[in-house]
Formats: structure tokens, sequence, C-alpha cells
């Protein structure tokens, strides 16, 4: 991959060709998003078309790597109807190689703005440390059982359990028992 | 999962591919536009690029074109495997499309991929442009 990626580095220090390059990677880009997230929402073309007022085939038009003719306007109703924002940036061409290595189905998926944990309320000393003991992906369930105080089904104190994992460093600011029950 | 490409090499031994990029007169943005959505063939296949192959083209039962919009509507031939379905493409012409049409007949792709099938040896791997 780091062959490659010298390769196109190269290659993209010519004005057209990056042109060339850049705005086909673009194409693909929005038509295999668009393609995931629906996917990832578990909607239909039709569905979506009627998010978005088009039918199935025009939802098909847009999923379509060498479709061009996008409007700022269409990419809204399409973000509107995904619940996620639209982000349009112009860029510098020495950035591309790293998003065309980057680019696959997990880097294209967004969460919606129900899961999404960036509009959560704003992180606690006590939250960063319950993330730094858990680095897996915890669940929305399984996260506010933690901010609540830890009381899982069929553990007595499930707080004890949560505090165990928790660096001691990282406690001793507060008293943990009482921050616990935020 | 990474795909491998090949390109056919004609019966006076000569890469088709290279030999079509080269007589084509591609500019830049052509050949950028290309790399491209070879690049992504060749890094995702064609499940994950929505349309990346269109086909199998008419009565060519393993024939799929390349779509790429650039100066010129590019449209190289290729087929999957034909060795391993799933996990390598081979290129088997170029093809360029004016007004809606081929200047290249899809039945020379099936006619080299039946001489691949029968000369496994007539292939190389792609060569970048």
């Amino acid at each position: 991959m780091k062959d490659f990626e010298g390769t196109l580095r190269m290659e993209l220090r010519d004005k057209e060709y990056s042109e060339g390059y850049a705005e086909s990677f673009l194409n693909s880009y929005i038509a295999t998003q668009i393609k995931v997230i629906r996917e990832q929402r578990e909607m239909t073309q039709a569905e979506l078309g009627q998010h978005v007022g088009t039918t199935q085939a025009g939802v098909s038009r847009y999923e379509n790597v060498s479709y061009s003719s996008w409007s700022i306007k269409t990419l809204i109703r399409l973000a509107r109807a995904f619940h996620v924002r639209l982000k349009v940036s112009f860029e510098p061409f020495g950035s591309l190689p790293e998003e065309v290595i980057r680019f696959d189905r997990k880097a294209l998926e967004r969460v919606k703005r129900e899961d999404d944990p960036g509009l959560m309320e704003e992180p606690s000393p006590l939250l960063e440390a319950i993330v730094a003991a858990h680095p897996r992906p915890v669940d929305i369930g399984e996260w506010k059982v933690l901010m609540q105080g830890g009381q899982k089904k069929g553990t007595a104190n499930g707080s004890s359990e949560v505090l165990s994992q928790i660096p001691e460093s990282s406690l001793q600011q507060s008293n943990p028992q009482e921050a616990l029950c935020m | 999962m990474a795909f491998d490409l090949y390109d056919f090499i004609d019966n006076r031994g000569e890469n088709v591919l290279s030999g079509w990029v080269q007589g084509a007169g591609l500019t830049g943005r052509d050949r950028g536009a290309l790399n491209q959505k070879i690049d992504m063939l060749q890094m995702h296949g064609s499940d994950l690029p929505p349309k990346l192959l269109a086909g199998p083209i008419n009565k060519q039962r393993h024939v799929y074109k390349l779509i790429i919009h650039a100066d010129k509507m590019l449209r190289p031939m290729l087929c999957k495997g034909p060795f391993d379905m799933g996990a390598e493409f081979t290129f088997l012409l170029g093809a360029i499309e004016r007004n809606f049409k081929l200047d290249h007949d899809p039945s020379e792709a099936t006619a080299n991929r039946e001489i691949l099938l029968s000369e496994r040896k007539r292939r190389t791997p792609h060569e970048r442009f």
C-alpha cells in the first residue's frame, strides 16, 4: 500500500491528471456513501426516494459512481433523510492518497443523530475514566447503565463492578460513589 | 480485500490495454479518471462502489465495461476471473464510446477471453498507465 501511495502521490503532480483522478474519486465517494448509509439505515431505494422527493430510479441514479450532476440541494436532502449533516470542503490534492487508501465501507458509515456520541452530555472526568476502562465499543443501553450508577440486572451494586475497572488515579479527585449517582 | 488485475496479451505479444492507451490520445484528465476507477476495482472489486461495472454486455455473457466519463467516454472491457472468479479481473480490450456506440465490437472481448481460457499465459499483471 505504501508503494501505491507513493505512485499516486507522484502521478498527482500532473495538474490535469490530478483533476481527473480527484473528480472521479469524488463522484465514486458520494455514490458509494449514499449506498452504504442507506443500507446501514436498512432503507430501500424507494424509501429513500420518498424522503428526498424522488423515485426509486432517481436514487438508483445517485448510487452510480459515474453520476456527476450533483447539486448541494440534493445532497442536503439526502443528509436530512440520513439524519446527518452535509460537509462540503475544498482540499489540497496532497491529501487525496490517504483518502483513497482509507476508503471502505466502515469508513463511509455514519451514526444517526440519536446515536451520535458527539451530541451526548459534556464528558466528565468520570465519563472519560469509564471510556478508558472500556476499550471495546459500549452500546447505548450499557452506557446509560454505567452513567446512572451501574445498577445492572442481576447485580446488587453494579457501580462497584464499574469502579473496579476504572483506574484509581482517575477517581482521586471526587467521591466515586457520589459521582456515579449523577 | 484486494483483487488481482491482469491485461490480455494479443498474438503479437503486446498488452492490449497499454497499446490502446498509447494509441487513443488520452488526455491527462482521461488517464486520471481511468486510473481512479481501476484503483477502485483493484481495492474493492465491483460490489462496494455502485455500478462501477456495466454489464454483462448484450449477447456477451462474461464481458463487462468499466465506465469512465472524462474528456473521452472510455469503456475498457473486462471479465471477472476467468480463472478465479471471486478474486481477479482481466482487461480484454480498450474501447471508446462515441454517440452511444463503442468503437470496438464487444464480441472481440469475448474472443480474447476464449483465447485466454485455452492459453493461460495470454495475460500479464495489469500495467499502470
